[in-house]
């Protein structure tokens, strides 16, 4: 008992740690100005690890739907859903970081071309709203049940369906366009950052700390919503 | 009864159904009909081939919403409480399924004629489009069949078949947009071996997926 507490202290604190670490010193150290993006690519402290906390906080999401769909406990139903919701934060996160630096970085030529400014028909973009719609429906059809047993169930299968389908979507998408993600998906992002191999030490510690950072609101919220559930079957 | 007999006597019963309640594939073809005359006639000549492909298959995405939203919504509470007496839950699936790909794949047939008939588009491979729609209602049945039996359980249908299906169609509805603008091209068939052998696999694995999660769905 002791040593879980040490553990749910100890990785809150690491989550305040390496992301004020981040916030500072991702701001003000020297770095060089890539070509084309110059010094913003200080974002990509911020907006790339909303993208992997999004896809584990689903992951896990999905994880505990098949939990359910085996054991039938509600935690595991509320685990779910609450592990969903924190990743569609975590989405909208990253959508508007990515749509802020899109804008600075290519906005006025963006605008030139015809194309909307604020929207760049990036695969990663399109892919991270069908992820948001897929599981905002997720939420309208858990809203759309009285009874909590049925809810869970099927909500559990259209998580579970939902899933399933968005790996083919991972590769036709970026298939059907080019875009404007460094690699476009082949070497991946740190092969871009290959000779800044020391922002690369600071990058990953704070990719963990968003994720733990996320795993902390999940564990509020799952709390929560666990007493709540208790609350109501005693009023029952 | 074996599963294929289960199955056969149920995709029977869908057809006997619809025969005699004429009003749902009337309906559906009074749909497809006024549907495409109304944007044939928004966009007369002035549609380029592009245009016309994509618009094909929006409509394709409605009409297959609407066709396959009453495979579970048609049935009252009663008629499938017996009905689950008598078969299991892989039968019933697999005929509803079997069911929708047939009518989509009629639908579909008759929306590319209409559709042809009333703004004509010049095609450089016809019968690789008939392909690609063939393979398009399929696709569409087996992705929407099992979120139409999610859908039919809770209290806002129509409004939750349309946004729980939207999202999720959307790796078939590109694929099969890319090849059939292949098709209108006339480009050698080789092009599209690989938005054709997509959608084939693609097809299956949502298949099984339906398969595995239908049981945990049907008696809700």
């Amino acid at each position: 008992m002791k040593k879980g507490k040490l553990i749910r202290t100890a990785y809150k604190a690491m989550s305040v740690l390496l992301i004020g670490f981040g916030l500072i010193y991702g701001l003000t150290m020297p770095i060089p100005a890539i070509p084309m993006l110059g010094h913003s690519w200080r974002n990509l402290l911020y907006h790339v690890p909303m993208w992997y906390t999004q896809i584990i906080l689903l992951l896990v999401s999905g994880w505990h739907s098949i939990q359910y769909l085996q054991k039938a406990k509600p935690e595991s139903d509320i685990r779910a859903a609450q592990a969903a919701s924190v990743g569609i934060m975590f989405g909208i996160l990253g959508l508007v970081t990515g749509i802020v630096w899109s804008r600075v970085t290519w906005g006025a030529a963006m605008a030139n071309d015809n194309f909307s400014a604020w929207w760049a028909w990036d695969p990663k973009q399109i892919f991270a709203l069908i992820l948001l719609l897929i599981y905002l429906a997720y939420f309208l059809l858990r809203d759309s049940f009285n009874e909590p047993t049925q809810k869970a169930k099927i909500s559990a299968v259209y998580n579970i369906f939902g899933a399933a389908l968005i790996i083919p979507m991972y590769y036709i998408i970026p298939k059907a366009m080019g875009g404007l993600h460094p690699g476009s998906g082949e070497e991946g992002i740190m092969a871009t950052l290959g000779n800044l191999g020391s922002y690369r030490a600071i990058f990953y510690p704070v990719v963990l700390g968003f994720i733990l950072l996320a795993v902390w609101i999940w564990e509020i919220r799952v709390r929560f919503r666990i007493a709540e559930h208790k609350i109501l079957e005693a009023d029952l | 009864m074996s599963f294929v007999t289960e199955v056969g006597a149920l995709l029977k019963k869908e057809i006997l159904l619809e025969w005699k309640q004429k009003y749902a594939i009337n309906g559906l073809l009074l749909y497809v009909a006024s549907m495409v005359f109304v944007i044939a006639l928004a966009f007369r000549q002035e549609i380029s081939p592009v245009a016309w492909n994509v618009v094909f298959w929006i409509i394709m995405l409605f009409v297959a919403i609407n066709a396959i939203a009453k495979s579970f919504m048609g049935e009252s509470e009663g008629q499938s409480l017996y009905l689950y007496t008598l078969a299991g839950p892989h039968a019933v699936l697999a005929s509803k399924m079997l069911y929708n790909a047939l009518l989509m794949v009629i639908t579909g047939f008759i929306t590319l004629f209409a559709f042809v008939f009333f703004s004509p588009v010049h095609m450089g491979d016809p019968w690789m489009y008939c392909g690609v729609v063939l393979l398009g209602g399929l696709g569409f049945a087996a992705n929407l069949t099992l979120v139409s039996a999610i859908a039919s359980r809770a209290q806002n249908k129509a409004t939750l078949l349309a946004v729980l299906s939207f999202p999720l169609t959307i790796p078939m509805l590109l694929t099969a947009i890319s090849a059939g603008k292949n098709a209108i091209d006339g480009l050698d068939r080789s092009f599209s071996l690989d938005e054709l052998l997509f959608l084939g696999v693609f097809i299956v694995i949502i298949a099984m997926v339906s398969f595995i999660l239908f049981p945990f769905l049907w008696r809700e």
